[in-house]
């Protein structure tokens, strides 16, 4: 072995690593949108696109609500992603997923007709406005973004959540269910996400994943979503 | 012991452990920093996430065991003539170890990032950015033959200290509460 060994064992692993990250990145959902060079060079950009028309979801009360308290679900213009929001008293919270593996838990306000939410991490945004019919707007996930429309929805219609913790780990699934009848849902076991299960909004207490019954609620604008 | 070897020396362990040391810290600031995706793509093998990650893990720390022993070995600690070939197996399965180790460090790098909400953690974010830190200053040190003598057993034996952790406060833990299952 030549003696340079060690430092050719240390390229090995930092090749490797490198690699690997490498996949990562062009293959994440956040980044898998434009030109494989667009991909490889978007982390930050990815972070700095989502227009800034959201102010802070912890700002000062909001200019009253035009809505006091209602639903809406719907989808991204090329059916991407669904979308729901729900909405109560100036508060705002989003859910959007794509039924398989992308998602995002959303807060914010509803100031006006002026909707503003974004997920923990800031990555994922909705902004747009809602009235007492329907909500439309621009939605963006981990840096790739779509007009959204969404229609006020009546139950069973709208946001759920379930939660279940599996041997310790957190399970969490989100689903929205639409005026049509036609449900999605993203289901995350401690980080791997994958489709749901399928909810039945008339029997929230009959999902099971790995055994472990699941804790269904629906999910209204003055619920906590985002986990601190 | 000569002035320009002494020199030589500090020389080496100041640069050995001040690399190991920025890349302990580039990594944790890099999982601190980076929001966590919760993504990271499917290897062939990996396709069941979690369990995937605590058997390569498992793998490690298995040749960890190896290391210690053939180490031991070689430095006389045990009572058996070392074969000629403890070397070369110390070194091979060393550089398995490591190597294993890397698809799971980087989907907790990528998808998890820096925990410290939980002590849990809290101790296996920096056990895991300790442990690449250690290896570095390992090669580095093994690199120059005018390192002290007992820079190389301290340092393996922080690699080893810092995979044991590692291996403890997740694979374990992750076998402990949800089974052992593949």
């Amino acid at each position: 072995m030549s003696r340079f060994a060690p430092l050719l064992t240390l390229l090995a692993v930092a090749v490797l690593g490198g690699a690997l990250f490498t996949l990562n990145v062009v293959n994440s959902p956040a980044n898998s949108t434009g030109t494989p060079s667009a991909a490889a060079a978007s982390q930050p950009a990815a972070a700095a696109a989502p227009p800034p028309a959201a102010p802070p979801a912890t700002s000062a009360p909001p200019a009253a609500a035009a809505v006091a308290e209602k639903a809406y679900a719907g989808r991204s213009a090329g059916n991407e992603v669904t979308v729901a929001i729900a909405v109560k008293d100036g508060r705002a919270v989003g859910y959007v997923c794509d039924g398989k593996k992308v998602e995002a838990w959303l807060e914010g306000t509803l100031s006006g007709s002026d909707l503003a939410l974004k997920s923990k991490d800031g990555k994922s945004t909705i902004a747009g406005t809602a009235d007492d019919k329907q909500s439309f707007g621009r939605v963006a996930v981990n840096g790739k973004e779509w007009p959204f429309a969404a229609k006020a929805a009546s139950s069973p219609a709208g946001l759920y959540e379930g939660r279940a913790q599996v041997r310790g780990v957190l399970n969490r699934i989100g689903w929205i269910q639409l005026q049509d009848g036609s449900q999605t849902g993203v289901w995350n076991r401690g980080g791997d996400e994958v489709a749901a299960p399928v909810l039945d909004p008339n029997r929230l207490d009959g999902v099971v994943v790995d055994g472990v019954s699941v804790t269904v609620r629906t999910i209204g604008g003055d619920d906590a979503v985002i986990m601190r | 012991m000569s002035a320009p070897a002494g020199s030589a020396r500090t020389t080496t362990l100041v640069l050995a452990f001040g690399i190991g040391s920025l890349v302990s810290v580039g990594m944790g600031v890099y999982a601190r920093l980076h929001d966590a995706t919760s993504f990271a793509f499917n290897l062939a093998g990996f396709s069941s996430g979690t369990a995937a990650k605590a058997w390569l893990a498992t793998l490690a720390f298995a040749l960890a065991l190896v290391q210690l022993a053939s180490a031991l070995i070689m430095y006389g600690r045990i009572p058996v003539r070392a074969p000629r070939w403890i070397g070369t197996l110390h070194r091979w399965s060393g550089r398995a170890a490591v190597l294993v180790t890397v698809p799971v460090a980087v989907h907790c790098l990528y998808a998890l990032g820096f925990e410290t909400n939980a002590l849990r953690g809290l101790v296996h974010s920096v056990a895991g950015c300790f442990f690449y830190g250690a290896f570095v200053a390992k090669m580095l040190v093994l690199q120059r033959q005018e390192a002290p003598s007992w820079a190389l057993p301290m340092l393996g034996g922080a690699v080893f200290t810092g995979l044991t952790v590692l291996w403890l406060t997740a694979a374990a833990w992750f076998f402990g509460t949800s089974g052992l299952h593949f």
